[in-house]
Formats: structure tokens, sequence, C-alpha cells
């Protein structure tokens, strides 16, 4: 493959310059003003007040306390020894006042109200400041064109988690309401996240997706299978550290942990007791094989199988090869997954007689090709295994189980959203298949729908460009649409794509609730938003009233009128006036512990599954009538498209896996310098390599290197270590998107995303769920 | 008297770095006078994470090993400091933030590589034990936000203190004490090196309950374990630089030994038990 950054004419010296120049704080356009991202220090402090003031305040799902100083944050501590916050949130106080604040209105250079004006420029980051009303006045008056034009189907309005989700500031609510009222959007269905989960589950389960609660699990369970899991990482995601501490306590309990990951990850570190190195996407066939073991050697539950169960004996013709000829013997799996067939054989022994025991899923397995079949393949090895409905057995499908979150039974209330007039939606990974095929059909979830013809698109706190698969080909895609507009409290790689920036307020620059385990924290406004910054319920409000709609957007109410009306819906003892003045509510009561499937287990008669039979369906008639090969009614292993065995594999030999990172929330703090430190090398995204794959390639550890396929290419350093099986290369999905061309298709990423290699083909017909570890790359040294 | 020390368990250490986040938060923008002026906003770890990787494909152990300033009885920064640097009656070690200006000698001066040289004071700076919350009777900050409670601080001096019982139980040793400046800061769980493998007999099915037996041809000391169900063993705690035979026995099969010459932590791969034949 040709070097694409030399057919842009950025010749290798100048890469290299480039390469020199990039830093921290050069992700921004020279036509920006530095004046509009300078960092705040306490030099900035508003009064000469000495004075340490504390706000009760939280960040992703945990209690922090902030300390200010003459209006100007001075540090994040947390105020509860046993919910301590992640290294993410104990650097907030570097986002609050990171470089990339979005700080005043922004208008992208070139850009005319009309939908005339060119797109050419859209990407390229170039923006000039411009003030609230003619901010509010083009995005009002380009929403009513469109509305007007097309219809509401053609705005596609998208949120995401805008750094945290509260009570009332919750994007989403604010986004959708305001939308709703409006007229209606064009919306995304399931998510980057776990989209073959949400649907293929049901199929085998219904659609009541709940585990066992780690309290639990801690008490019964003996033993967890983790495949495709880092709990240790991703429970910090929303969880803080609350689940590290369950972790230690199941190892110091004895809780046997078994890590089926390509990576030695820190959970394997920290806990683990056994790591088997999987090839990725091979899940299916190692679990299989586990269930050729299984009903070989008489092991598996035959009674829950009768009792609970449908189509085990079709599930049985294609594990024994009455099937298809090809009894999965780990014989069979053995070079599929890169396990020996004693280990695989051993394993499925342990996972069988070990009782009761977690089968754990993470997200990993589902978002590869054919993701739907390790979902419905891990819950047919609990069923086999009778891990079903009992106290210490279940089978959890997610990075953390976050059931503990349920726990606050005196939830505040959250901002009412009326339903969405509009019914056209896209499955989310195929956004830029929708901009770019308007009226093609798909099918989702056993319907048939078309794509609808998207002409405005309008983010809140929602960095898709960044995480969507096959970048190149979405940035063509964001050409297309006549207006994008955002809400962005940074000037992130999504919102240099906009034709309008609206300055949003961080979350500690306004008031709010936040209930977390069993806390109910008043989020107490902390400092005043930066700059110009207003929150997103203010900036709908001003749109709505430009639209003519404020009265039913606002209900009459303000921010603190809505707070103490939502706060009205909780059942905690105190006034308003008391949470306020407190800023916290811890409750005591400890819940009852929650066992998924209890009482189908019990009496599967009288409480059925919401499965059409009530059962646990291992063979499922609606995917049956389906009759594609693809979404089978058993679940199976399916060779991915791309993987070691596929033709490509000689041009792109190295498996690329992009697991969440242990220092950002997906893309949320990659800008911010202390993460930066810890989370780059240097500078750069690093990329994990065996040595094994490193040293043919001349690689050592500390080398920038360029990872590339077809799709694209994108810059890192490596990591040579043994924590990464051979032939695999792990780099961590989020990192911002540094092009060296801004919004020129196919140019090389500096910032070491993912998405430039990723492929955007879905799962399958059925849940069109991303396969961001369906990658095959090369990787080559450049200095 | 009150002299005060940290103990730190890396068996409880999940690498997380809220100890070094939390750090920068305390001191970036933040001056804690006398003790010390504010940190750069980059480029100092006054506690720092590193981890590190023992073994090789498939057979690991990652531990991470967090380092602040040993506060050393005996501180070769204070040597070198033309009296800047002070150690406090309670044991914590200062750089004095004005009498220190341009003195890079004392950076350089640290064993153990923890001073950093803050170029727009022109100062050498470095962990303070937070003595400004010391002095409030709380401890230090990365004490109080690791989520594990790995990190334990309090008085050599008080009996029942948690870092007194930890150090007396005999867990706890410096790091690197080669360098014979006394320090201050303790150990559990330093990473030796280990010897690893897995048992099959000769048709490759794996053998649990093997006895592995490490014997050191240095100091006669035995370290017994055996096979687990995948065949694997494991012998932590040994020492690079020495000879060691590693020997297998099971009932029924041949026994088996091996002279490992340990520069590092080894794997051995697989290693095959033939069966007695009768």
């Amino acid at each position: 493959m040709p070097d694409v950054y030399m057919s842009v004419k950025i010749g290798r010296r100048s890469l290299l310059k480039t390469l020199a120049t990039i830093g921290a704080a050069a992700a921004f356009s020279s036509l920006v003003s530095q004046k509009l991202f300078k960092a705040i220090t306490p030099a900035d402090a508003q009064t000469t007040e000495e004075k340490e003031v504390i706000s009760y305040s939280a960040g992703n799902g945990g209690p922090l306390k902030l300390v200010v100083k003459g209006g100007v944050l001075r540090r994040v501590e947390v105020f509860d020894p046993n919910v301590r916050a992640s290294q993410r949130e104990r650097a907030n106080r570097k986002a609050l006042y990171s470089p990339a604040r979005v700080r005043y209105p922004l208008k992208r250079v070139g850009f005319v109200p009309g939908g005339k004006s060119p797109t050419d420029n859209r990407g390229k980051g170039e923006f000039v400041r411009i003030s609230w009303d003619e901010a509010l006045e083009i995005v009002a008056s380009e929403l009513k064109r469109i509305k007007e034009t097309y219809g509401n189907s053609a705005i596609y309005a998208g949120a995401d988690w805008a750094t945290v989700f509260p009570s009332f500031h919750h994007i989403y609510n604010l986004l959708y309401r305001f939308f709703h009222l409006f007229g209606g959007r064009t919306e995304y269905r399931t998510f980057y996240s776990n989209a073959a989960i949400n649907v293929a589950w049901p199929y085998s389960l219904g659609s009541d997706l709940t585990y066992n609660d780690p309290e639990d699990i801690l008490e019964n369970t003996k033993l967890i299978l983790f495949l495709w899991t880092d709990p240790a990482v991703t429970s910090t995601h929303r969880n803080d550290n609350h689940n590290n501490l369950w972790l230690k306590k199941c190892k110091e309990k004895g809780i046997r942990m078994i890590h089926v990951n390509p990576k030695f990850t820190d959970s394997m570190a920290a806990y683990g007791d056994k790591w088997i190195p999987i090839i990725p996407g091979t899940d299916c066939a190692l679990l299989a094989a586990m269930a050729y073991v299984m009903i070989q050697e008489n092991l598996y539950d035959k009674e829950f199988i009768a009792k609970y169960t449908v189509g085990f004996e079709k599930f049985a013709d294609y594990i024994l090869g009455r099937e298809d000829g090809v009894p999965k013997t780990p014989e069979w799996a053995a070079p599929i997954c890169g396990i020996d067939a004693a280990t695989i054989r051993e394993l499925a022994r342990e996972v069988a007689t070990t009782k009761p025991a977690v089968i754990w899923q993470g997200w990993g397995a589902q978002r590869a090709a054919y993701g739907e079949q390790p979902v419905r393949m891990a819950i047919t090895i609990a069923a086999m295994t009778g891990n079903i409905g009992i106290p210490g057995g279940c089978v959890v499908q997610g990075p953390n189980n976050s059931n503990s979150l349920r726990r606050v039974e005196t939830m505040v209330g959250s901002l009412p959203v009326p339903p969405n007039p509009v019914k056209t939606f896209f499955p989310m990974v195929l956004i830029a298949d929708a901009l770019l095929n308007p009226g093609k059909p798909f099918r989702w979830d056993r319907g048939d729908y078309v794509f609808p013809d998207i002409k405005a698109i309008y983010w809140a706190g929602f960095n898709q460009l960044n995480q969507q698969a096959d970048l190149n080909k979405f940035i063509e895609a964001l050409k297309k649409p006549e207006f994008i507009v955002v809400n962005e409290i940074f000037l992130t790689p999504t919102a240099k794509f906009a034709d309008i920036v609206l300055p949003a307020a961080h979350q500690f620059e306004r008031n709010d609730f936040l209930c977390f385990y069993k806390y109910l924290i008043f989020m107490k406004k902390a400092v005043e938003p930066l700059g110009e910054a207003k929150s997103d319920y203010e900036i709908f409000t001003l749109l709505a009233e430009k639209l003519g709609f404020k009265q039913q957007y606002t209900e009459g109410r303000t921010e603190m009128d809505w707070l103490r009306y939502l706060y009205s819906q909780s059942k905690c003892p105190l006034t308003f006036e008391e949470i306020m003045q407190r800023g916290y509510y811890v409750f005591d009561k400890e819940p009852t512990v929650y066992i998924a499937f209890k009482a189908f287990r019990q009496d599967p008669e009288k409480n059925p599954l919401k499965t059409p039979t009530g059962k646990i369906e291992i063979y499922s008639e609606l995917l049956a009538e389906l009759k594609d090969q693809y979404v089978p009614p058993i679940p199976k292993f399916i060779e991915p498209w791309e993987w070691k065995d596929s033709p490509i594999a000689s041009k792109y030999p190295l498996q690329l896996i992009t697991p969440h990172p242990k220092y950002r929330l997906h893309s949320q703090f990659d800008h911010v310098s202390w993460i930066q430190e810890r989370a780059k090398l240097d500078g750069y995204a690093p990329v994990w390599i065996n040595p094994v794959d490193a040293e043919p390639r001349r690689i050592n550890n500390g080398d920038i290197v360029k990872i590339y396929n077809d799709r694209g290419e994108t810059l890192a350093k490596a990591f040579v270590t043994h924590r990464i099986r051979p032939g695999v290369i792990s780099l961590d999905e989020g990192a911002w998107y540094k092009p060296v061309q801004p919004g020129v298709k196919s140019t090389l990423d500096l910032g070491g995303n993912p998405n430039l290699v990723n492929t955007d083909i879905s799962t399958s017909q059925l849940a069109q769920g991303p396969t961001t570890h369906t990658t095959l790359v090369e990787v080559v040294k450049v200095r | 008297m009150t002299r005060y020390a940290m103990v730190i368990n890396l068996n409880r250490c999940i690498g997380c770095d809220v100890c070094l986040m939390v750090c920068k938060d305390q001191y970036v923008d933040n001056d804690y006078l006398p003790y010390t002026k504010a940190q750069p906003e980059t480029g100092h770890f006054w506690m720092y994470v590193s981890e590190i990787e023992r073994g090789e494909f498939p057979s690991l152990k990652v531990n991470w090993l967090p380092k602040p300033c040993m506060h050393c009885d005996d501180a070769p920064c204070i040597k070198s400091s033309n009296g800047s640097v002070y150690k406090r009656s309670d044991g914590i070690v200062i750089i004095d933030p004005v009498k220190s200006v341009g003195q890079l000698q004392i950076v350089n001066s640290c064993p153990y590589g923890r001073i950093y040289w803050n170029q727009k004071e022109a100062i050498p700076q470095k962990c303070t034990f937070c003595a400004h919350r010391v002095d409030q009777g709380l401890t230090p900050a990365c004490v109080e936000a690791c989520p594990l409670q790995a990190l334990a601080f309090g008085d050599l001096d008080d009996p029942n203190s948690l870092v007194s019982k930890l150090i007396v139980e005999g867990k706890a040793e410096p790091l690197n004490p080669e360098y014979g400046t006394k320090p201050k800061v303790y150990y559990i769980g330093l990473p030796k090196d280990f010897i690893s493998g897995r048992v099959v007999d000769s048709k490759g099915e794996l053998l649990q309950g093997v006895e592995v037996t490490v014997l050191s041809l240095r100091s006669d000391k035995k370290w017994v374990t055996k096979t687990d169900r995948y065949g694997d063993f494991m012998i932590d705690g040994l020492t690079s630089g020495t000879s060691y035979s590693v020997s297998f026995e099971k009932i029924g099969f041949l026994p088996r030994k091996r002279l490992v010459h340990l520069s590092k932590s080894t794997y051995l791969g697989d290693i095959t038990l033939y069966r007695k034949t009768a």
C-alpha cells in the first residue's frame, strides 16, 4: 500500500516535522485565536477571597468534593472513603480548565445559512467567534428551514455522555425533549457499546437483561469465567473504584477468576488466577468445544436443560457434528482459537463442575463479526451448567456489574421526554451509510426499514465522529448534510466538523442531582461557566424561545424550579432546602440482594421468560424464520470476514483489538494534560505488540509506528510486551482524531485513533452492531 | 517522638494511578509554603507509578510500583544541599523552596530519582509526605485516595500504628536497600523472580498434582508446590543470578530434574513426564 501521506504531498521530512510539533496543545487550528483557548489557573481568581468553599458534586457516577477558592477550582476530593474516585475524576480540574474548552459560540469559516454554502471546509477546524444572538438565530432559522423544506425526519439529533449522566441536565433528555416538542427527529438505535447484546439476548432469555447483584456473587460464587472483559479498568467508567474494591474482596475470598482474553489485562494481573489468551473473534469456537466436552463427558446439567430450555437437541446436533459433519471437538477449536486442546478440555471440566459459577462476558466479543453469536452462546453455556436463576450463578454481559446502581430506590425524577413523533432511525454504526444512501433499505431486528434523507445533524455532548468506525468514510459522509450544529464543552474532533459550535457548561458549572449507589448528591454549581458557556438547558430554552415553544420546553420552570420539582419525586427524608444545604444524603438501608431469573428458576410455568416459549431459547424459532445463515437459530461459530485465515491476512497479518482505555472514558479526558502524560507515550497512543511480532518488523519499545490497512492509517508508539498474544495488537479506542490534513479524507491520523482502520460493516442484519474487533492491519516502524 | 513512615503494599496495588493523579491535583497550581511551591502543570511525578512485567508469554506477572520520596534518614539530598534541604523532627524531608533556588545538584543527588527540577522557579521539588496535611492531622493525599488501601502512613514510634505493625511483622522492606540511605518508605510484596512451567505427559495430557521442588544451589533454600489442573506451576520469590534445581515428581511417573540459572523470571514451557513402565 502506498504511503497516503506521500500521496497528499507531505513528504517524510515534513511528516517528521509535523510529528515533532504535535503535542498536548497543538490540536487547535491556527485560525482560532489562542485567546479563546487559554488555560485557567489560580491567577484568574475573580476575588481575593482566601477561604476555601466546598461543593459536593459527582463525576461519572461517583461522589466528589470540590474545593474552590476565589471562584477557581483548586482541588477535586472525595467525601466517602468507601467510594474513591478514579484517576480521571481526580484530573477533572484540568478538564474543566482545559485549553480545549469552547468559550464562545463559533461559526465555521465559509458557512452561510440557507443550505447552499459549500461544505469542503467542514472539519478543518477553522472558526470565527460570533455572538450568542447570531448563533441562536442561525441555528433556529436553519432548523426551521430544514423542517419546513424536508420535514423533521431530515434532522438527526443524537446525544451521548457529555461527561456525566445526572438527574436534570441529562443531555439525552434535554436534547430529545427539545426535538420531540419541535416535531421529532431521526434517531439512532442500538449503541456502539452493546448493540449485539441488546438485540440478541432477548432471543435467548427475553427482554430482562439482568444479572445477580455483586453482593450475591461475592457471597456465593465459586468461579467467574471472564470472557473478554477487564472490569478493573472498565468498572471505573461508571462506578469509580467501587467495583475494584469488590473484585479485591472476591479475590481475598478465593473466588477463582479465569480470564479468556487476548490481553493480559489489569484485571488478570490484579485479581486473576488463569489467563487463556484467545485469538479475537473465536470465542464461539472455544465455547462450542467446551459444550462438546460437557456433552461427551456427561458434565452438563440435563435436568436444567430439560426443564428450562428449548432446542438443546438442535444445538447438540451442531456441536456433535450431526448437523454439518464437523464435531466441535477441542482439537477442532484449538487452531481456531489458538488454545491447545488439552487446556480447552480442562477449562470445560472446570467450568462444568465448579458451582455455582458466573459466565461473565464483556462487550468485547459481541463487538465483532457476528457478535450476536457469542451473546447467545455464553447464555447456552450458562444454561448447560445450570448457572441461571440461583444464588452465585448467572450470566453477566457487561463491562461491570452495575446492578448496585439500582440500589437507590429513592431516585430523583428526570426531565420528562414526550414521545418522538418521527419514526425514522438508523442503526448507530451505519450512520455513514445512512448519510450516503438516503432511501436505501436496511434490516434491523427482523424489521425492514429505509434510511432517511438526513439534511441536518444536531449533536449534543456526543463525539460521534471520533467513535465511529471507518472514520474516513464518515468524513466523506459528513460533507452531505446542509447543516451541522453541536453543543459542546470541548472542541472535540466532532465539534470541528460543525458549522455552529455552541459552548456548553461543564457539570461543575451548573446545579443538579446525581444518584449513585447509596448516595443522593446535590451537585452544587461550584464555579461560573467559562467564557460565555451556557448550560444545555439554557441553550435549548433560548432556541425554543426563538422557535416559539419556550413555554412547552420549560413549563415555566427555571433550573432551580426543575430541581425542586424533580427532587419532590424522591423519597429522601430531607427537604429540598436541607439537601441543598447538606450536599448529599446516604441511604443506609441495605436492599435485598437480587438474583436474576430467580422466579423463573423456582417455577418456569408460573413465571415464564419473555421469550415466545417462555423458556431459555437455545434454538429460536423467530431467528429460524429469517433463514439467514449469519443469524442462525442456534448460536454458532461463524468465521469472521477478517481474521488470520482470510486471504487479506497475507497483506495485513495482525489482528487489531481496540479495548476501552484505562485513563479515558471513551474519548473523554483525552485532551487533559495530566491524562495525556499517563495515557500516552510522549504524546502518542501506545499500541501493544508482542516481541514475536515486533522483532521481525524491527520495532523496538518506544518506536513510532504506523498502523494501516486499506481503510486508513494512524500513528502510535510501540509498547512491546508479553501482555498481548502474538498475532494481535491492541490500541485503545477513544484517542482524539488528529489528522495531518484536517477535513481531508484518508489523511494520516497522528492521534492513534483505531477507527481509521476499523470497519463499519455491522455484526449482521440482526443487530447491525459495530465490529471494531474484526480488523486486520499491518504495522510499520516510522522512526 | 513521632517518626513518620509509609508502607506500600504491592499486593493491593492495581496500578490505577489515583495516587499519582491526586498528587498532581494537590500540588499543581497550589502553593503550600513554607513546604513547597506549586508543582508545574506537567512533567513532575512526586508520586510515580511504574509497571513491572515479569515472565514471558503466556506465563506472566504484572505488578505496579508506586514511588514517592523515600524520606531517607540518611538522605543524600540533605548532604548535597548546602543547608536548603532539612529533615523535620518527625522525619519528613523538606526542600526549602526559597533556599534551594538554583541548586540543580539536589536533583541529581537522589539515587531513587525522586527529585524533579522546576524550570520556571529554578528549584528542586519532590513529595513532602503532604506535610501541610500531616500538620492538620491528616494523612498524605495519596494515602487517603488509594481505592484499595495499598498505602499506609503512620508513626513508627507508635507500636500500635498500622505501619509499625506491618514493619514488625517483617513483611515490609525498603526499595534498593543497597543505596544505604535508610528510607522511610517500605514495601510489601516487592517483585522477585519466578520459575514457571507446565507439566504434561507423553500424550500432551495436562498433569495435575505434580510435586515441583525448587532448590537454591546457593542457600539450600527449598520451595515446593503442586501443578494445578492445567498442569501449571509457578514459584515466585526467587533471586536472579542464582542457580536452582527444579525437580518434578508424580507417582507413576519417572521423576525429572532441570537446572536453571535464573537471570530473570523464566517460563520453562512444557515439561514432559513419562510413565513408569511395569
